[in-house]
């Protein structure tokens, strides 16, 4: 207690000096008088008792010393001189100071700002409490291409039955449906849960009451809650809503609560009603329809669940080989599932930020070996006065401390700007790929990150410079005109700062460069169409209103014919889906006629996908084999199918596709036979997938779907036609809402925005990268030619001519970025290997863009070293010589 | 001053406790003179070292000081000590006392025998 109380007296102690050292020398004044006074009592002269009073005292100044160091803490106090000092020299060289503290603050600022992206979209993705102990829980057919699927109602129910790790578990459904009454039809995303789903992620309503169990009973499923969104939308967030009636797919239903803002899980959802299976649905094993997420309980890991999952999974298994063979269970943090897009992306992201900080940290290394070197003489003067070499030291990375911090809060307002600029540059429909985007920013863990950051890099770029700098030849040093001496070794480890720096700006723009074409490649899927010149409208028919498949076909054969007739349009085609969209199509499985029967386990499984005629020349997919879908492919005529080029390769290997007849499982024995009449070029439906999935497409006419996209090919601005478009819809169904109205090339752009957000961030860090190599060799050749000038000079004076004595001196500046490119380049291409293997599956490593990359690093590096070198021989030698 | 005893520092504290509780509020010199003249003139101290410990007792709060006017009317600064700090002088005068009690246990013996 009394110790703290002295240290909290001693911290005061540091300030109020003048003051305290007025009263203190009072106090010492007072006592020699008093001495003095004593002393002439004693007959002293008064010299002498002032003489004698001194001594007693042990000298005034050093009675001083001795009270002021237990006064304040000396420790501290030199500390705050150090920095105190530091700024007053950084101030004295603004232009060393602004590029140190630039350098720093876009390396530190940059890993602030994927921090905090990757501090929103990895660790806490989803605002809820319990985030740490919720699990989704999934099936996979392994060898079947069933990764991590939903999963089958009989299975989610036994599960639920014998499982041992959960709390909880529950299940959900996610499906649209369209509102309508009040305003425009909307097309919502519905979700439908299980009983157990609001207690699970302990959430309650704001207002009124979440589902009642009984309610998930079929025909008492008249309920829905809704988001405090679609409420503030909507209703305008009026208070009489709760206990009102909304109409969803015709079908009126009570809304009896709202959720809090800010709850919206699975992302995107407004509307949730209860999950009313029917008795035959809960029986169901082989339609993975439902999502299954599960609390796990007080002190379950996530590996004692999944072993308890595996073991009721082999249970199942055995009861009913048919449909559960080879079935496995993975339990999953619900984090990294949501997080499970956006990881590889923010990974990667963060390396890069790592390898930009470590630049700048070279970088800034260089300059300090600069000024250590300009310094030689006043730290020799320093230390030839009495200064330790520990002191020198500390007072040299007082400096880079005060770089760092500058740099760290510099880079925190750029990191802000980013986070800002992230959170905007998404366009909302993406960021259902990435929940927690919108929670991006700078938060106090950000902060204590870049403190870090801060301190981390002081030591990483003044530790090395501060002890070779504090080390001078103290004679030759102090020499009036003497050359500073022992810089052989100073260059080198300059030498070698400037070879990282090389080697880790290729590596960057090595990965900015294939980042890029990669998502070039993506938008260059369509070699034949223009997306740009593509209108997309989607439409998704209630089922209720639209039973009938007749009136489903009629409705969309009407609605095309309307459009085809409209002014500039040149081609009008419908799907189920468009590719590189993210949203997946539904997989089916195939029975192939003529085939024995499939083993227990084994499966086909095909990307279905419905298309009315002309869909391939519409988005100019080309047809590899056989025809593609006529207008006389109609209900009544024989079933056709066209397949893609992964199918036709997996499942009729080395054989003709065409002419041979499938069946989709799961459809009876009556199911009539299709026959294949095509084979289409491959076409990816997320950016994100890695591999190719096999796919089958269907006609419109033959499996009707209610929800389908019109894609319009228009001669004039396919933006202008929007409206026309959209009535030509309401002319056919005055209730119908129109969703998603944009050009193809809109689409893919917004579909694909995480990735271009990814590559133009590399690109930032790759220009950045390359403009501080450039720097970095800049600096160091201008450091060597000043050193040499004499040499130069003398060499010219002998008749060298200029071209061998600048080629002398730029091959030294070469040697330096060959050995970093050398060094560079199988860290490069381990990287294009990962992100070849992890990012996408865009990413593949192209040696023409690292032989390119790598020879822009050479040209650039070769400018940054002629320059001074150039501007050295340009003075004239005699005048040079002169100075000498 | 080399033959004479040096004093360390937890002693010092101690006498200028006692010291300050046997003449009540003095200044540093009045202090320094009475330690000697209390110790026969067998201790010198250096006058220079008495602040820094006065100073952190005051940091502790066992004294406090304020200015006045000294005997023959000088400006001075007084020392006092607090409620703690007579509750320390007792503190420690019990500890020494027992100390030296145990340290005399030890030399009586060699005493007894000679």
């Amino acid at each position: 207690m009394r110790a703290l109380r002295a240290w909290f007296f001693r911290m005061a102690g540091i300030f109020r000096k003048q003051q305290r050292d007025r009263e203190l020398a009072a106090e010492l004044d007072s006592h020699l008088e008093l001495h003095i006074a004593e002393n002439l009592l004693r007959g002293m002269t008064p010299q002498e008792a002032r003489r004698q009073a001194l001594l007693k005292l042990g000298g005034l100044e050093q009675a001083k010393e001795l009270y002021r160091d237990r006064r304040g803490l000396p420790a501290l106090e030199s500390f705050f001189q150090d920095l105190r000092y530091a700024l007053r020299t950084l101030r004295s060289s603004p232009g060393f100071a602004a590029v140190a503290v630039l350098t720093l603050a876009l390396g530190i600022g940059a890993n602030s700002a994927i921090f905090s992206v990757a501090k929103a979209l990895l660790l806490k993705p989803l605002p809820f409490e319990n985030l740490d102990r919720l699990v989704a829980v999934r099936e996979s057919l392994p060898g079947q291409g069933l990764k991590a699927t939903a999963v089958s109602p009989a299975d989610f129910r036994d599960w639920t039955q014998r499982q041992a790790a959960f709390q909880q578990t529950a299940a959900y459904r996610v499906r649209s449906a369209t509102l309508t009454g009040g305003g425009e039809p909307e097309l919502l995303r519905v979700t439908y849960i299980s009983p157990e789903f609001f207690s699970a992620l302990q959430t309650n309503a704001a207002q009124g009451r979440v589902l009642l169990p009984e309610e998930s009973q079929p025909g008492r499923d008249r309920t829905v809650v809704i988001s405090h969104g679609l409420w503030q939308r909507r209703f305008a967030g009026v208070s009489g809503v709760v206990g009102s009636n909304i109409t969803l797919d015709g079908r009126a239903v009570t809304v009896v609560g709202i959720l809090p803002l800010g709850f919206g899980f699975p992302f995107g959802t407004d509307v949730w009603g209860p999950l009313a299976l029917s008795p035959q649905q809960w029986e169901q094993r082989d339609t993975r329809i439902l999502y299954v997420l599960a609390h796990l309980k007080r002190g379950v890991t996530v590996a004692q669940a999944q072993a308890d999952m595996q073991g009721v999974a082999r249970r199942i298994e055995q009861q009913h080989p048919l449909t559960n063979a080879g079935l496995t269970v993975s339990v999953i943090p619900l984090r990294d599932v949501q997080s499970a897009f956006s990881r590889p992306l923010v990974l990667v992201l963060m390396g890069m930020a790592g390898f930009l900080l470590l630049i700048g940290c070279a970088n800034v290394a260089s300059l300090l070996f600069a000024r250590g070197a300009s310094r030689g003489k006043e730290i020799a003067l320093r230390m030839a006065l009495g200064a330790s070499r520990w002191r020198i030291v500390r007072q040299l990375l007082a400096e880079s401390l005060t770089l760092s911090l500058l740099g760290g809060a510099a880079g925190l307002l750029l990191a802000r700007g980013a986070a800002d600029y992230v959170r905007a540059s998404l366009p909302p429909g993406i960021a259902r790929h990435m929940t927690g985007w919108d929670r991006i920013g700078i938060d106090g863990g950000v902060l204590a990150l870049t403190l870090a950051v801060a301190l981390l890099t002081t030591l990483l770029f003044g530790l090395l410079p501060a002890w070779r700098t504090s080390r001078p030849d103290l004679n030759a040093a102090l020499k009036e005109g003497g050359r500073l001496s022992g810089l052989g070794r100073q260059s080198r480890i300059w030498g070698a700062l400037v070879a990282v720096e090389v080697a880790l700006a290729l590596v960057l723009l090595v990965g900015a460069g294939l980042t890029i074409k990669g998502f070039w490649r993506i938008l260059r899927l369509f070699d034949g169409a223009d997306p740009a010149g593509i209108l997309v409208l989607q439409t998704a028919l209630p089922e209720a209103k639209y039973k009938d498949p007749q009136r489903i076909t009629e409705f969309y054969q009407q609605v095309a014919a309307r459009m085809a007739a409209l002014p500039s349009v040149t081609s009008v085609s419908t799907a189920s889906n468009t590719p590189l969209n993210n949203r997946p199509n539904p997989v089916v499985e195939l029975l192939i006629e003529g085939r024995p029967a499939l083993q227990p386990g084994e499966r086909q499984p095909v990307d279905l996908m419905v298309i009315s005629p002309g869909y391939f020349a519409t988005l100019g997919i080309p047809l590899l084999r056989g025809r593609g879908f006529a207008e006389n492919d109609q209900a009544q005529a024989e079933p056709v199918a066209i397949i893609s080029e992964m199918a036709a390769r997996r499942y009729w290997p080395g054989d003709d596709p065409l002419g041979r007849r499938v069946r989709r499982t799961g459809t009876g024995g009556d199911a009539q036979w299709i026959t294949i009449v095509g084979v289409a070029a491959d076409v990816k439906q997320s950016w994100f997938d890695k591999e190719i999935r096999p796919q089958l497409y269907l006609p419109a006419a033959q499996s009707p779907r209610p929800g389908m996209t019109f894609l319009l090919r228009t001669t004039a601005g396919p933006m202008d036609l929007a409206a026309i478009a959209r009535t030509q819809v309401l002319a056919v169904d005055s209730h119908q809402p129109v969703e998603h109205l944009q050009t193809l090339e809109q689409m893919f752009i917004e579909e694909t925005s995480p990735f271009r957000f990814a590559a133009e961030l590399m690109l930032a860090f790759g220009a950045i990268a390359l403009v501080l190599a450039a720097v970095g060799v800049f600096g160091v050749m201008s450091y060597s030619v000043s050193q040499r000038t004499q040499e130069i000079d003398v060499r010219i004076a002998l008749g060298a001519r200029k071209a061998d004595v600048l080629w002398l001196i730029v091959r030294q500046g070469m040697a330096t970025a060959a050995i970093g490119l050398c060094a560079g380049l199988p860290l490069a291409l381990l990287l294009s290997r990962l992100m070849a293997s992890q990012l996408f599956g865009v990413v593949a490593l192209e040696y023409t863009i690292l032989g390119a990359i790598a020879l822009l690093l050479a040209a650039v590096t070769l400018i940054a070293s002629c320059i001074p070198t150039l501007r050295a021989s340009c003075v004239d030698p005699m005048i040079a010589l002169r100075c000498e | 001053m080399a033959d004479k005893a040096d004093i360390w520092q937890g002693t010092l504290t101690l006498m200028v406790l006692k010291t300050l509780e046997a003449m009540g509020p003095q200044h540093g010199y009045g202090i320094a003179r009475r330690i000697e003249q209390v110790s026969g003139q067998r201790l010198a101290i250096n006058y220079g070292t008495l602040y820094p410990a006065l100073l952190k007792l005051e940091q502790e709060g066992y004294i406090a000081s304020e200015w006045g006017q000294s005997e023959n009317n000088r400006r001075a600064r007084f020392y006092r000590l607090t409620a703690a700090g007579r509750r320390q002088v007792r503190k420690e005068a019990q500890e020494w006392e027992r100390a030296t009690d145990i340290l005399a246990r030890f030399f009586a013996p060699a005493e007894e025998g000679r």
